[in-house]
């Protein structure tokens, strides 16, 4: 009798055990022209319209492509690893990675996945398996002092920046030297909230830079840019938004978007990707490749600074304009 | 409290518990509901993920404790200086100095003996957090100043004092120039204590505080004149205890214990000061924690398990179900502190039982150990328990 149950038992257990393996196979020979996974890590909100949100938009388009896509939000630098880990786990081949504060983290745990490739945006390293996109904040930051030294009539612009990360600092030296570029008399203030979420933060700095004469504002702080903008908006002056949508917060004080739209880089680094064609260099992601421009304009604004700004913007593309980062 | 019966001790334990699982328990409920309105996945499945992220293998739990080590001692910070009636919402800021003093030690001497390295580091990180909360303490003494105030507006500085080392004295002189510290020395790292885990040192020693805690509270005399103080400081005063004195010891030691933990969470995990390494809010969940726990000793060490669970949990659930936002675990995390402060909700019987029983009124809104009577003050109401009984 006792034998009898063994017996069934064991059958059960190898009938459900091949169904598994067969299963398993099935699935194993799919997999060649399954979708590819993508995952993208981030530091911040897919709602803060500025960087993670393009990054986001970039991933769109990737699943576009062709691609099943997963993202985190919010993950601190501290849980990435364990983000790779599950994404790698999970089967995900490609991982990006939208802050260079992740530079560190990316390289000690590349080597442990050899199959997965990491992009890592805005970071200056490399290895077999990572390739960095080094997005060209300058030149946002430049186009951003040009035309607010162009809009300003007192003759003092701000600019207000996040996180003092390389990429919030860059943009501020591209601010400053756009800013003089057009009118080397111009007075310019600039500070750095500490945080990119912070909304309250910044916007209270904006009135505190609105007290000090300022009448022409550009933030650079992904989601506290918007504090920035509700801050224009309530004095009356003028902002310059650093991100897509951010005029909705400002609707009288925002005169145009210059546009970081890191999603072109994405869908260009997944392309690469596809076609195996990634150099080891680090490849700059700016105005040349289509992903800093100015948007359009959401309020009136003289023909002669559009042209302006549109030739700066040419030379920036061209390399004719270079900003200095010493 | 002594001489109790196993039943009437089953009892009490059973009691304690009431609370704090019905509000965990309905905060999952509402959790489901926003899991249902923001994403496609179902909630069972959500939550089956975020189970097995923070308790369902060895690696998810390993992953879990170290995040609750943080937890367990900004947790330890709110509990006595909230038993000894001071509200600290420093922790953060407590926690962050702790974390510069730290690794400033750690960075800044090369080539030395662990045995001493080690010890110096996490000195200097229970100082600097010690300090920094004796300030708020300073205020209130001295100037009467709202510790709620001074804790709160303490915490911008110290996020900002961070910014400030990070990009200036001790920035690490390599490109890319990147905001950031350079790497804590190998001599003054806290490693892991079980080979193959990340689960470090940290663990043994938050556990010690723990134990101290409860030790110097209920078992010495200096810690009995602080509770007393905390639960009426008229009476204590009166009995010749000094407010004054109890107050700057107790923020000194709660901003000591941040202090460490956020010492210990930069030389044991993140390993070098970041720029970024306090954005997230370990002080304010760790004041969740506190009161999940009811600044019970084996309270806190529970409910700090089980955030450190849920953040950690939150993350596999976000990859896996691609549509659920970890966010969710912090939406959970905040219904948890709201129905702890409002749990006259789940009061269905007792309410009218508490009248009639010729009990200790003092057992029944929260005896010393519990100290819950005045929890609800935290959430801005100042309608205590008692006086609705």
């Amino acid at each position: 009798m006792k034998t009898k149950w063994i017996k069934m038992l064991a059958l059960m257990l190898v009938l459900i055990l091949s169904v598994g393996v067969i299963a398993a196979c099935d699935k194993g020979e799919k997999t060649p022209d399954a979708k590819k996974k993508v995952a993208l890590i981030m530091e911040g909100a897919v709602s803060d319209m500025s960087w993670n949100a393009t990054a986001f938009n970039g991933l769109k388009k990737i699943e576009a492509v062709g691609a099943q896509i997963g993202h985190t939000e919010n993950t601190p630098v501290s849980d990435a690893a364990e983000a790779i880990r599950t994404y790698a786990d999970d089967g995900y081949e490609v991982i990006f990675m939208s802050s260079s504060s992740y530079q560190d983290l990316a390289m000690q745990e590349a080597p442990k996945y050899p199959n997965v490739q990491f992009f890592l945006i805005n970071s200056q390293v490399m290895a077999e398996n990572v390739r960095s996109f080094a997005i060209q904040d300058a030149q946002q930051g430049y186009l951003m002092g040009a035309l607010a030294a162009l809009l300003t009539k007192t003759g003092t612009v701000g600019y207000i920046g996040g996180l003092e990360i390389a990429p919030i600092l860059n943009g501020a030296k591209g601010f400053e030297q756009g800013a003089k570029f057009v009118n080397p008399d111009v007075k310019i203030i600039s500070q750095n909230t500490g945080s990119m979420d912070d909304v309250s933060a910044a916007k209270e700095l904006g009135k505190a830079f609105v007290s000090q004469g300022v009448d022409v504002l550009c933030p650079m702080a992904n989601q506290a840019s918007l504090g920035v903008m509700e801050a224009a908006e309530e004095e009356g002056i003028l902002a310059i938004g650093s991100g897509l949508n951010q005029e909705t917060v400002a609707p009288t004080a925002a005169v145009v978007a210059i546009v970081k739209d890191t999603s072109i880089a994405y869908e260009a680094a997944y392309k690469s990707y596809l076609a195996g064609d990634m150099p080891m260099e680090i490849l700059p992601m700016g105005a040349a490749q289509g992903v800093i421009f100015v948007g359009e304009y959401y309020l009136e604004v003289s023909k002669e600074i559009k042209d302006q700004i549109d030739e700066i913007q040419k030379k920036l593309a061209s390399g004719e304009i270079v900003v200095n980062l010493g | 409290m002594e001489g109790m019966t196993r039943k009437q001790r089953l009892q009490n334990l059973l009691q304690a518990l009431y609370y704090p699982l019905m509000a965990i328990i309905a905060s999952l409920l509402i959790g489901s509901i926003v899991i249902l309105l923001t994403s496609k996945t179902n909630p069972f499945v959500a939550y089956g993920y975020m189970l097995s992220g923070g308790f369902g293998t060895v690696r998810a739990f390993d992953a879990t404790l170290t995040k609750a080590i943080p937890l367990i001692f900004t947790a330890l910070s709110f509990s006595i200086a909230k038993r000894s009636g001071i509200i600290n919402l420093g922790a953060q800021g407590q926690f962050v100095i702790g974390g510069i003093c730290g690794t400033a030690v750690a960075v800044a001497i090369p080539n030395l003996p662990m045995a001493i390295h080690l010890p110096l580091t996490l000195i200097a990180g229970f100082l600097g957090g010690a300090l920094f909360g004796f300030i708020t303490g300073a205020l209130k003494v001295k100037f009467g100043a709202s510790e709620l105030i001074v804790t709160i507006m303490l915490n911008y500085i110290a996020v900002q004092l961070n910014a400030f080392f990070v990009t200036g004295p001790m920035l690490e002189d390599l490109p890319p120039y990147y905001p950031q510290s350079a790497s804590v020395a190998k001599s003054a790292t806290l490693g892991s204590f079980i080979p193959g885990l990340k689960v470090h040192t940290g663990l043994l020693i938050v556990l010690a505080c723990v134990f101290l805690y409860y030790f110097y509270l209920w078992k010495t005399t200096s810690g009995f004149r602080m509770r007393v103080v905390g639960l009426n400081p008229t009476a204590g005063e009166y009995a010749g205890m000094s407010v004054a004195r109890s107050t700057l010891l107790s923020l000194f030691l709660a901003g000591g214990l941040a202090g460490l933990g956020g010492c210990i969470e930069i030389i044991a995990v993140q390993k070098r000061l970041m720029i970024t390494s306090f954005t997230v809010p370990y002080g304010f969940t760790g004041i969740a924690v506190a009161l999940l726990g009811n600044m019970n000793p084996v309270g806190i060490i529970f409910s700090g398990i089980l955030f450190g669970g849920l953040s950690a949990g939150a993350l596999r659930m976000e990859v896996l179900t691609r549509d659920v936002n970890s966010s969710v675990a912090v939406v959970i995390q905040a219904l948890i502190i709201l129905f702890i402060a409002g749990r006259q909700m789940f009061q269905f019987k007792r309410r009218r039982k508490s009248i009639v029983r010729p009990d200790n009124p003092i057992e029944d809104s929260g005896s010393f150990e519990s100290g819950d009577n005045d929890v609800p003050e935290i959430a801005g109401s100042t309608v205590k328990v008692g006086e609705r009984e």
